[in-house]
């Protein structure tokens, strides 16, 4: 390896975009005197000071890297692959050598075995799925079953469950279930199948040791009464809404009396790290709750429970903002879904009617996940790049931006946001990014709403989720199914099921021409 | 089995942009003379050279990991006819299925290669299955072993064990592959059990095969039928790589397919280093719980990146070894299609990684016939689940040593493929 190689990397065909390397050298002085850094570096003692952490803290001390360009959607990161790896790579402009980054990914990926076996154990006793990449696939957006049915194959997507009307009194927070907990877990260790469970929901063929009965199963059908969209131009949409059904386990008590609850897919991972390198400043300074400038859109901050802080702060994960951080939101989701334990929760998650699954969570040791794992994992969601945008150059993707712009689905789908400082991270630091979210809690209308609040979050109020990568879904997921649970088959059927504070934007949308919807939809494909 | 390839080369590119800034190291140290006077030595082999012998040392490994799997087969048939067997009996079991798994170990280096291991759209090994989750899935779920043996299903047909193949009554998967019931490890686990000990290795008593029409018989029984269909799919690799008869290495060496074989060995290879051998077995060094190691019941991990070094070196060298400096055949390797600074450090840092983790008689628990040398200076001589511990002085060699495969050997190998025209791109 020689260190003059170092402006031509970069450049070969899976980068079609200019080279940023080279891009940067032209026009920045922090970018000039990191160069500088490496040859300097090359020359001298390989015990010396990280040219990158030195490079970091010039560019902290004297600039902010110029926005590198359209394109890059997830500043200098983001990755120019179209296919489907787009979600599942490393940021281009990676610190470290990668070793941290390969390991989480390894867990990422890693397909855990129930309590009590010798390597990976730690699953259940109930779960959901038994990696973190069932459910986000190529590191993509779960879905619902392909025209409905059980939710038990379909990963991708799960339920939520609360107490009506009752908030924990501490975190502000739902409060689960007594027999159930906070979300349902289809399956248990030991007998999986619904097809091996008699109508009680006991194990009929031969149970495993561990046995534990699974929580319920739930099940989707699109039989609601349709909403249909009219364009003004002519012709009109039909939206199917989703009608869910829940089988609980008898044992385990059966039907709760009264109850709240959501399904939520699994949302795409690229990109975590930049959201959470977003100011508060920046996400506080978007928030309008009482709509003060009157525009009709109101964005308001999710404020939930810091679980390794034990206090409140801003949320900003999650289909309704109710996680506050990466290391939460991974190690809730090792718990909630895989069952698997780790320093932040290191109690199985097991509600105090459900017998058998206390007597069997002790077959492994807790926490099951180290403090090394939970941060490897950590360290890999921050650092999944951004694919790059295409067709910058197509005068419809142009247009499209344009009237995105002009029917106002930027106030919330915000299109320019400069990440701040993340110690230790310059990957992540002042990156110009595109994300095309506010991280605010807006109402969607009665249409969307799941009528089960979560801290601050009422049950029509939703987070704007990111529009990056949206174009590439299709590609690595093999779907297109958007919205928190997978309801909108496509762009158009998203837009058209945008209520509530983005009624006057959806509106404007289906008073355009046919040719400006098209350009719109070209726009989004792009992201 | 896994899903954790998909990436691995746009990894690589990111670690090779930023590996080359931070690391100026020159070409490797094997050609020191002339890489000090700046020379550079010409390519040695044609492609076409190459990949005939890539193929002759496919079905010679093969061979090898079909011999041996037999020996153990052949043992395994005794003793499943003995009704008492010794704990002599087991311990010979247990010591030829070190000397299989070693040769079987060389073989994957030519795994992710779109070859007959592992797609199955080249053999199917079972109907609906490639060879290599047969072979070596993992991680074991044992108490579906357990459960299978015991919970009155027929033990003596490969195709009733197979059936049960995604069967979620047996284990707690939903995946159709991660029913692990046949194998390199359910054989290990057999042999050895649940390993208890914060010092040893699994210690199954001789007992647990006791017996006629009880479970200790269907014990043995289980434990051959899997072990004779392993050497079914052995052989069943092995010869798609037979030089008169091989249908994908017919294809393989077609000359039409000259690009697409080498393009395919570097993605393979390269994926093999970072995912799997430098990648997701290493993980424990993270991980730190004692069983996080690829052969947690007989303890025999180290081998596994031993045997795994070796095999990477053979397809690199060109030269078929098992046993440390002793050559069995030797033709024109990947560094031989590639100029002297084309290959870079590579074969130093193949070596290095082999060399670290040094096996010995302790560590295997087995006569080892192919390494028994003592243990070089500078290596692992601690056993593995002890080292994998952060709390245990040579706890660094093995962060050291992951770093060396899955970055530094990566970034070099993917550099060495795009000099001679080879993008690696993820899979």
């Amino acid at each position: 390896m020689n260190c003059d190689k170092n402006l031509n990397f970069g450049s070969g065909t899976a980068n079609p975009e200019p080279n940023p390397s080279r891009r940067r050298l032209n026009k920045t002085i922090p970018i000039l005197a990191y160069i500088l850094l490496n040859f300097l570096y090359c020359g001298g003692s390989k015990g010396g000071t990280d040219p990158l952490g030195i490079a970091a803290i010039i560019a902290s001390q004297t600039a902010i890297s110029p926005d590198p360009g359209e394109a890059f959607s997830g500043g200098y990161g983001t990755r120019f692959i179209s296919n489907a790896t787009s979600f599942d790579t490393p940021v281009v402009n990676m610190s470290s050598d990668g070793i941290q980054f390969n390991t989480g990914n390894n867990f990422f990926n890693r397909i855990w075995v129930a309590e009590g076996n010798s390597a990976s154990s730690g699953l259940g006793p109930t779960f959901n799925t038994t990696s973190c990449q069932n459910c986000h696939a190529g590191d993509g957006r779960g879905a619902p079953p392909t025209g409905g049915g059980s939710l038990f194959n379909s990963v991708g997507i799960l339920i939520r469950l609360s107490k009506v009307g009752v908030s924990d009194p501490t975190t502000g927070g739902p409060v689960g279930l007594d027999s159930f907990g906070l979300q349902l877990n289809h399956k248990g260790i030991g007998c999986t199948s619904p097809l091996n469970y008699d109508s009680n929901f006991d194990c009929t063929g031969s149970a495993g040791p561990n046995f534990t009965p699974p929580e319920g199963v739930a099940s989707v059908s699109y039989t609601g009464t349709a909403i249909v969209r009219n364009y003004t131009s002519g012709g009109s949409v039909t939206l199917n809404p989703p009608v869910y059904s829940i089988s609980w386990n008898p044992n385990l008590g059966g039907a709760p009396s009264s109850f709240n609850f959501s399904p939520r897919t699994a949302p795409m991972i690229p990109g975590l790290g930049l959201l959470e390198a977003i100011p508060e400043s920046t996400i506080l300074s978007w928030a309008d709750p009482t709509d003060s400038d009157l525009d009709g859109i109101s964005g308001k901050v999710n404020m939930v429970w810091d679980a390794k802080n034990h206090k409140k702060v801003l949320g900003r994960f999650g289909w309704k903002a109710n996680e506050p951080s990466l290391f939460q939101q991974n190690q809730g989701a090792f718990l909630g879904d895989i069952g698997i334990t780790s320093p932040l929760f290191s109690t199985d998650n097991c509600p105090s009617s459900q017998a058998q699954c206390l007597t069997t969570s002790s077959g492994t040791a807790d926490p099951e996940i180290t403090a090394s794992i939970a941060e490897s994992v950590n360290f890999y969601t921050r650092l999944v790049a951004v694919p790059a945008r295409r067709n910058l150059s197509d005068q419809d993707v142009i247009d499209g931006k344009v009237i995105f712009s002009s029917i106002k689905c930027d106030a919330c789908h915000k299109s320019l946001v400069l990440t701040g400082n993340v110690s230790g991270f310059p990957e992540l630091s002042y990156q110009y990014i595109k994300p095309y979210t506010d991280l605010l809690l807006h109402d969607m209308g009665t249409d969307l709403a799941d009528g089960r609040p979560d801290f601050d979050a009422s049950g029509q109020e939703w987070r704007t989720p990111p529009l990056w990568g949206l174009g590439l879904i299709q590609a690595v997921n093999g779907h297109l199914k958007l919205m928190h649970d997978g309801r909108a088959n496509g762009i158009e059927e998203a837009i058209l099921w945008h209520g509530g504070e983005a009624d006057a934007a959806r509106t404007s949308f289906q008073n355009l021409s046919s040719t400006d919807r098209q350009k719109l939809i070209k726009f989004l494909e792009s992201l | 089995m896994r899903n954790i390839h998909t990436k691995i080369f746009s990894i690589l590119f990111s670690m090779t942009l930023f590996g080359s800034l931070i690391s100026c190291e020159g070409p490797g140290s094997d050609n020191s003379a002339a890489a000090i006077l700046g020379l550079d030595i010409p390519a040695s082999a044609t492609k076409s050279e190459f990949l005939n012998r890539y193929a002759a040392l496919a079905f010679e490994s093969y061979t090898q990991a079909e011999l041996d799997a037999s020996n153990l087969s052949a043992a395994v048939d005794t003793f499943e006819s003995n009704s008492a067997p010794s704990e002599t009996d087991l311990t010979n079991l247990r010591n030829l299925w070190v000397k299989a798994r070693a040769s079987y170990l060389i073989t994957e280096g030519f795994r992710f290669s779109k070859g007959p291991i592992d797609e199955a759209p080249v053999l199917e090994c079972e109907t609906g299955s490639a060879c290599e989750g047969l072979l070596n899935a993992w991680p074991l779920d044992e108490d579906a072993v357990d459960t299978y043996i015991t919970s009155g299903n027929s033990v003596t047909s490969f195709a009733s064990i197979y059936d049960k193949i995604g069967d979620t009554t047996l284990g707690t998967e939903d995946d159709s592959e991660k029913i692990v019931l046949t194998g390199y490890h359910p054989i290990e686990y057999i042999l050895w059990g649940k390993d208890t000990s914060s010092t040893g290795a699994g210690n199954r008593p001789a007992s647990y095969f006791n017996g006629t029409g009880t479970t200790g018989h269907k014990n043995r029984q289980y434990l051959k039928t899997i072990t004779n269909r392993l050497v079914v799919h052995l052989a069943l690799i092995k010869a798609q790589w037979d030089p008169s008869t091989g249908a994908f290495r017919a294809t393989f060496l077609d000359p039409a397919n000259e690009h697409d074989s080498l393009e395919h060995i570097f993605n393979g290879l390269g994926s093999f280093m970072a995912g799997e051998w430098g990648g997701e077995r290493l993980t424990g060094v993270i991980g730190e719980t004692q069983e996080e190691e690829h052969s947690c019941f007989s303890d025999t991990t180290k081998a596994d990146f031993y045997y795994d070094a070796q095999g990477v070196l053979n397809i690199w060298t060109g030269n078929y070894s098992i046993q440390k400096g002793v050559n069995i055949s030797s033709g024109p390797g990947l560094s031989d299609i590639l100029s002297l600074k084309q290959q870079g450090g590579i074969q130093s840092e193949i070596e290095s990684s082999r060399n670290l983790f040094c096996i010995n008689l302790s560590d295997t628990e087995s006569a080892d016939p192919n390494f028994t040398t003592s243990c070089p200076a500078g290596s692992l001589t601690h056993r593995f689940d002890q080292a994998i511990s952060s709390a245990d002085s040579q706890h660094g060699k093995l962060v050291n040593v992951q770093r060396l495969i899955g970055s530094t050997l990566n970034r070099d190998f993917v550099s060495a493929a795009a000099a001679i025209g080879f993008e690696v791109v993820p899979e």
